[in-house]
C-alpha cells in the first residue's frame, strides 16, 4: 500500500489512507502555529497527568498546542495500526480513525488508550483470532480511557508502580470484556445507534464504577471548558473541512455529483458511503457535515474547544459512515425544539455536545422519518443530561450510552406503529381487490 | 473461524431476504461445503426490474472482503425485514467472492466464504 492522493477505484484504500495522514499532518502543524514547541510540551504533559473524565477540555489544561499535537498524534497512530492491519481503507476506517482524533482533545491520550487497547488484543489471543479482525473494536473501545487514568491518580498518591500496573490492568480488563459485549450491544439497537461502543463501555463503566463507590470512592463532576478562541479554531476548521471538499470534489473528476445521491440512504449501520458510493464522494460529504456543524456551534454562541470540535469531528468522520444533512438536521432539530421548553439553553455545555453527539441517532430520521427523527433528539437530549453520572463521567461516548436507551424504548414502538400501518395497508389493498 | 456455520446461515438469511423483498415468488438455494469454503448459489424469478436489482447487488456483493467489519457487524445480518439494504454491504464484506446478475430471466447470485 503507498500513499498517493491520485484516486482511483482500484487505489481508493491508498488514497483514504493518505487523506487521513495529512489530515493528521495538519493537526500536529496547527499545534506548532498555536504554540510553541515549549508550551506544547508543557501542555502534554498536563494532559497526561490530569483526570481525563468529562467535561475535560484539553485545550483548557493544555493549550491548543497541546490539545492539537495529542489528537494529531493519535489520529496518526491509529491510521498506522489500521494500514498495518493490512485492511481495507473504507468509512469504518474513517469514522474510527476521526473518533479517535476527536475524543484526543478532551479525554484520550497515548497513554490511557494503550491499555486498552492491549486488553482487545489479549482477547484475540483468548479467541486464537488475529487481532486485525478486532482493531475497530480497539480503537473505539478507548471510550474509557478516563478509567485508567483515574485508577492511576487515585492509587498515584501511594505508590507509583502500584498505579501504574493497576491502571494497567484495568484499562487491559476493560479492552478484554469489551468486544463480546460491543458485538452484543449491536442486536439490542440494530445498528440505528451509530456509536454502539459507546453503549457498550457505558454498561461496563457503570459496573465498574459501582464498585468503585462501593469502596467509598467519590467521583468529583469535573468542567473545564476554554472559550475565546473561536477565530483561530474556526479558521482550522474552515481550512480543514474546506481541503476535504476541494480534495473529494477534484478526486470525483471535478465534479459534486453523487452528493445529493448519497443522502438516500437511512444512515444505519452498515453505512459504510465510501463502499457504496465512493471515496470522492464521501469526503466531500465529510467536509460538508463538518462545515455545517462547526457553523451550527458558532450560530447558536456556543464555544470552539476541545470538546466541541470532538463533536464536530465525530460528525465528520462518521460522514463517511452513515451521517449526512438529511438525516442528522432532524435529531439536531429535536435538541433544538426541546431547549425551546426545558431548563437549559443551547449554548449551554452539556446540550451543545447534545445536539452535536445525538447525531448518532440520525439513521433513526434516515429509517423512520423527519418527525421520529425529532422525536429521538427531544428524548436523547434529556437522557443524556442524566445518565452520566451513572458512570461517573468516564465514559466519554456518554451520547452514545444514552442513545442505547432511547433505542430500546423508541425501536419497538416505531416498528409496532410501521407493522400497523402495513397491515392497515395490505387488508385495504385486500379488500379493494375481493 | 469462529461461528463460520451461523455466519453462512445469516448470509444465507439476507440474500434471501433481499429476493422476497424484490418479489420473487420461487427460490431455489444451494449450499455446497468444500474443502476450503462455503459456495452458496441463488436462482429466482425476479421478475420486472430484475436488472436493477442485480446490478445493485452485485455491487455490494464485490465489495473488498473486510475481516475486521465482518468480525464486528456479523450479527446484524440476516435478522430483520429492513428494506435499506444496509447489511447487504455487509454480507460483501463478509464474503470472498460474490456476483449477481441476470441469466434467461433468472436472478442469479453466487458467493462463496473462504474458511479462514
Amino acid at each position: 500500500m503507498k500513499l498517493t492522493l491520485h484516486y482511483s477505484s482500484e487505489r481508493s484504500s491508498d488514497f483514504v489512507c493518505t487523506i487521513l495522514a495529512l489530515f493528521s499532518a495538519m493537526m500536529i502543524a496547527f499545534a506548532f502555529v498555536a504554540n510553541t514547541p515549549a508550551e506544547i510540551a508543557s501542555g502534554l504533559l498536563n494532559i497526561l497527568r490530569n483526570p481525563a473524565g468529562l467535561i475535560t477540555d484539553y485545550i483548557e489544561i493544555g493549550t491548543i498546542g497541546g490539545a492539537f499535537f495529542n489528537a494529531g498524534l493519535l489520529m496518526l497512530f491509529s491510521v498506522v495500526i489500521l494500514r498495518k492491519a493490512h485492511l481495507p481503507f473504507t468509512g469504518t476506517s474513517i469514522a474510527s480513525s476521526f473518533l479517535m482524533s476527536g475524543f484526543a482533545l478532551f479525554g484520550k491520550n497515548l497513554l490511557n488508550v494503550l491499555p486498552i487497547m492491549a486488553g482487545v488484543y489479549i482477547y484475540a489471543k483468548f479467541r486464537h483470532e488475529s487481532f486485525r479482525k478486532f482493531i475497530y473494536v480497539a480503537i473505539f473501545g478507548t471510550s474509557l480511557s478516563p478509567i485508567v487514568t483515574e485508577v492511576g491518580l487515585l492509587l498515584g498518591s501511594s505508590s507509583s508502580t502500584i498505579a501504574v500496573i493497576s491502571a494497567v490492568l484495568i484499562g487491559i480488563l476493560i479492552g478484554f470484556v469489551l468486544p463480546p459485549i460491543a458485538a452484543y450491544t449491536l442486536r439490542v439497537h440494530q445498528g440505528y445507534n451509530l456509536y454502539n461502543v459507546g453503549f457498550a463501555a457505558g454498561l461496563i463503566g457503570l459496573v465498574i464504577v459501582s464498585i468503585m463507590r462501593s469502596f467509598g470512592y467519590v467521583f468529583e463532576p469535573r468542567m473545564q471548558w476554554s472559550a475565546g478562541n473561536n477565530f483561530i479554531l474556526g479558521a482550522f476548521l474552515l481550512a480543514a473541512f474546506l481541503m476535504l471538499i476541494i480534495a473529494g470534489f477534484i478526486a470525483n473528476g471535478k465534479s459534486f455529483k453523487g452528493i445529493v445521491h448519497i443522502m438516500r440512504h437511512s444512515g444505519r449501520a452498515i453505512a459504510d458511503f465510501v463502499v457504496m458510493d465512493g471515496a470522492p464522494v464521501s469526503i466531500m460529504n465529510m467536509g460538508i457535515v463538518g462545515l455545517f456543524a462547526t457553523f451550527y456551534v458558532i450560530a447558536v454562541g456556543g464555544a470552539l474547544n476541545g470538546p466541541t470540535i470532538g463533536g464536530i469531528f465525530t460528525i465528520a468522520g462518521f460522514g463517511a459512515y452513515g451521517k449526512h444533512l438529511k438525516n442528522i438536521i432532524w435529531v439536531m432539530l429535536g435538541v433544538i425544539i426541546s431547549s425551546l421548553c426545558m431548563v437549559w439553553s443551547l449554548s449551554d455545555p452539556s446540550v451543545l455536545l447534545a445536539a452535536l453527539f445525538s447525531t448518532c441517532l440520525a439513521p433513526i430520521a434516515g429509517h423512520f422519518g423527519a418527525i421520529w427523527g425529532v422525536v429521538a433528539g427531544i428524548i436523547h437530549s434529556s437522557v443524556v443530561l442524566n445518565v452520566g453520572v451513572l458512570y461517573g463521567g468516564l465514559n466519554l461516548y456518554n451520547n452514545g450510552f444514552a442513545a442505547g436507551l432511547v433505542c430500546i424504548v423508541l425501536l419497538p414502538l416505531m416498528n409496532a406503529i410501521r407493522e400497523n400501518k402495513r397491515g392497515t395497508f395490505d387488508a385495504k389493498h385486500e379488500n379493494k381487490n375481493k | 473461524m469462529q461461528n463460520m456455520k451461523t455466519k453462512i446461515n445469516r448470509i444465507i438469511s439476507e440474500l434471501t431476504l433481499f429476493q422476497l423483498n424484490e418479489g420473487c415468488t420461487q427460490i431455489d438455494m444451494s449450499l455446497t461445503r468444500e474443502d476450503n469454503g462455503y459456495q452458496i448459489n441463488f436462482k429466482s424469478n425476479i421478475g420486472e426490474g430484475g436488472e436493477t436489482a442485480a446490478r445493485s447487488l452485485n455491487k455490494f456483493l464485490k465489495a473488498e472482503r473486510n475481516e475486521a467489519v465482518e468480525n464486528y457487524y456479523w450479527e446484524l445480518a440476516g435478522d430483520d425485514e429492513g428494506s435499506d439494504n444496509s447489511e447487504l454491504q455487509l454480507i460483501g464484506q463478509m464474503i470472498d467472492i460474490g456476483s449477481s446478475e441476470i441469466i434467461d430471466g433468472y436472478l442469479v447470485i453466487k458467493a462463496f466464504k473462504m474458511n479462514r
